[in-house]
């Protein structure tokens, strides 16, 4: 019931999706949609909701211009939306990127009441 | 040495040389520098989606290429700016993911190019710099002094229209 829009920003560094090959973009893909299915199970349960997650794309650049081309699509029904950010750290090293949830409009009151947020 | 002035996402900012304009991350978003040269006076809007018909929610002017434009025009002219000397130059457009699905949606950043073209026409702006499309990230400086926008890109080189 509830559709979630979630993004891969640029971990690589001054890296272009030129330079990245065929099996990398698709490493990173993949690494994508499994921390997003991950992240959206634990939401899942927490929420006692069912996620889907949307169809997996990539993008490596400027993180606001990643991001720019997913919130546009917001734009069109919403000024504000909830944005998740998430810190990995592995034992003592914190891992450098983040991880952005981006619900759609729609889905946005439902996870909120469920989490007990009035909006 | 003038300011950079910041402008954010479906946001809408006047200036004067020296200072300029900046704005950041340009993915499907596009940036619109309407400007009057003889007075150095320039205006950067950022907008998000090409039009405010159809919209849910068309409260802020700024987001859609349309009214943004008919912002720009009212404010540069509140300003002093001379409606026929006014020119402009834009940026961005692009579309940042590929799908294999190529939905109407994700197509937002030709559409978004397609309307700022066609809003200027209608209010009889000159375009006399274009860069959009393709797949990357762009962000922009205008220089009101010179009317030179530089564009800077990752990957893809820098250039100025």
């Amino acid at each position: 019931m509830t559709g979630v829009q979630t993004c891969a920003l640029p971990i690589l560094g001054e890296t272009t999706a030129e330079t990245l090959s065929e099996l990398e973009m698709s490493a990173m893909m993949e690494l994508g949609n499994i921390l997003s299915a991950t992240y959206l199970n634990a939401l899942a349960m927490f929420t006692q909701l069912a996620f889907i997650p949307s169809v997996p794309a990539l993008a490596v650049d400027m993180a606001g211009a990643v991001l720019n081309g997913i919130l546009a699509q917001f734009g069109e029904v919403a000024d504000h939306v909830l944005v998740l950010e998430t810190q990995f750290v592995r034992e003592q090293e914190e891992v450098v990127g983040h991880f952005f949830l981006l619900p759609e409009p729609d889905s946005l009151n439902t996870i909120l009441s469920a989490l007990g947020v009035s909006f | 040495m003038g300011k950079i002035i910041q402008v954010g996402m479906a946001d809408v900012k006047l200036t004067r040389a020296p200072d300029k304009l900046m704005t950041a991350g340009l993915g499907s978003c596009i940036g619109i520098c309407i400007y009057d040269r003889s007075l150095k006076l320039a205006a950067l809007a950022h907008i998000m989606l090409p039009s405010s018909v159809q919209a849910k929610n068309a409260q802020n002017r700024a987001k859609f290429a349309d009214s943004a434009i008919e912002m720009v025009l009212e404010d540069l002219i509140k300003e002093g700016a001379s409606r026929s000397r006014l020119q402009s130059k834009i940026a961005g457009g692009a579309q940042m993911f590929k799908f294999s699905g190529e939905s109407e949606i994700m197509k937002i950043g030709e559409r978004n190019a397609i309307a700022v073209v066609e809003n200027l026409e209608k209010h009889r702006i000159p375009l006399l710099g274009k860069e959009t499309g393709g797949n990357y990230g762009r962000t922009i400086t205008f220089d009101p002094d010179t009317g030179d926008l530089l564009v800077r890109t990752i990957g893809h080189g820098e250039r100025v229209i």
